[in-house]
């Protein structure tokens, strides 16, 4: 399946960063937004700003129209400044995307351990985001770095514990009722 | 021997003439009781037929705006109030008051991208989104109703016609002339040009940028510079805001 577009996602102005303020706001929002979603999608949380200008987010085909690198950088600017992105470098050549925020995250592992039969039990983060057990789940093959950020989360809602943090073969989580 | 004119004569005249207007009186006091009558036994009518195709009047957009026509004819509003009969028995002025709240509703999030002109089609296609399967059917005459409502608000709330096209306009300035001449020029394609629209007004080049700036500054104008020409495009046309 892949990720189906907007309609406007097909409009040749949507293309031009349009000189009037108050539109450009209006447009980067929607930029912003739809390369929230596409990653969220693609699962791609490292987003290189040149390479994705060829890709068919920024580029389509079909009506002969192209995201400019300086457009690119200003949605990612705008994504920066609302929260939803982080450049990594001062070059401005590759950012992080927020995918969803931590607390989102929080609720979507929690709800799953507790829809599963999770919660009282210990699970692996290996079995957790790599198993068969969540291979259809948003979360499958999350970053560890972000993982131990969102049990940071879980763990002050008093919903999980982690344990053997950083070691990358015996992480485990135990999710607590609550 | 022919007798001449008496003063019988004149006070037969006078008599006859007191008796026509007491006839013409009794008549029309007949004739007024009919019509009364008649409109009274035609509202019985009327509420009986809403009572029993209360559902179809709810659900069937064409039986609402017929029945709609028909309340109008005899001067009933079941729109006026909704204390009124009609909105016990049909529910029918909270119908429109949720489509209205609708309808500003889809109007104003668009207005950042269509500067507060949408297409009546591309509207209807967002009110079905927004009120899902079950709700019941909705019409452009309904939404044409919903907005006479909203308009006593003095919101801004207008139905248009531009060029063979429907649009809403929830804004409260109407468009001059010459910024419609643009929308004209714009025609199915949804855009034009510099040259483009010089050519269908005659302007003089001066007058076509006042009219596009304006435009855009408004928000309903934007700008492609991905062509050989500078494209300005009528937002409320594509049909293509946020989805």
């Amino acid at each position: 399946m892949s990720f189906s577009f907007p309609s406007y996602h097909n409009l040749p102005p949507f293309y031009t960063l349009q000189p009037n303020l108050e539109t450009q706001t209006k447009q980067l929002e929607m930029w912003g937004s739809l390369v929230q979603s596409y990653c969220r999608f693609n699962k791609i949380t490292h987003f290189p700003v040149g390479d994705m200008l060829s890709n068919d987010l920024f580029h389509n085909k079909s009506i002969s129209r192209q995201v400019t690198i300086d457009m690119a950088r200003a949605i990612i600017d705008f994504m920066v400044s609302h929260g939803t992105a982080q450049w990594e470098g001062k070059e401005k050549l590759r950012a992080t995307i927020v995918l969803r925020t931590l607390d989102d995250w929080a609720d979507i592992i929690y709800n799953w351990a507790y829809r599963v039969g999770n919660v009282g039990t210990v699970v692996t983060a290996f079995e957790l985001l790599e198993s068969d057990e969540s291979k259809n789940e948003e979360f499958y093959k999350m970053d560890r770095a972000l993982f131990r950020r969102v049990m940071g989360v879980l763990e002050k809602q008093g919903k999980a514990r982690l344990f053997n943090a950083g070691d990358e073969s015996k992480e485990g989580v135990k999710f607590v009722e609550k | 021997m022919r007798r001449g004119v008496g003063v019988g004569a004149f006070q037969n005249q006078a008599r006859f003439t007191q008796t026509l207007a007491a006839t013409g009186a009794a008549i029309q006091k007949t004739q007024m009781e009919t019509v009364q009558r008649q409109m009274s036994t035609f509202k019985d009518n009327l509420e009986d037929f809403a009572r029993k195709h209360r559902e179809q009047i709810n659900s069937v957009p064409e039986f609402r705006a017929r029945f709609n026509q028909m309340c109008k004819t005899m001067g009933a509003d079941p729109l006026a109030s909704n204390k009124s009969f009609w909105a016990k028995i049909l529910g029918i002025g909270e119908f429109y008051t949720d489509l209205g709240i609708q309808i500003v509703d889809i109007c104003y999030t668009s207005r950042a991208t269509d500067g507060g002109l949408l297409e009546m089609s591309e509207l209807l296609r967002r009110l079905r989104n927004m009120r899902g399967k079950n709700a019941h059917a909705v019409s452009q005459d309904d939404v044409v109703r919903a907005i006479d409502k909203l308009e006593l608000l003095e919101g801004g709330f207008k139905v248009v016609e531009f060029a063979g096209r429907t649009l809403v306009q929830s804004i409260p300035a109407d468009l001059t002339d010459d910024q419609t001449s643009v929308m004209k020029a714009c025609g199915t394609k949804a855009y034009t040009t510099l040259d483009e629209l010089a050519a269908e007004t005659g302007w003089p080049e001066s007058r076509c940028m006042a009219a596009l700036d304006s435009l855009m500054n408004g928000g309903m104008v934007w700008v492609d510079d991905g062509g050989k020409q500078r494209e300005y495009w009528m937002m409320a046309l594509t049909a293509m805001g946020e989805a």
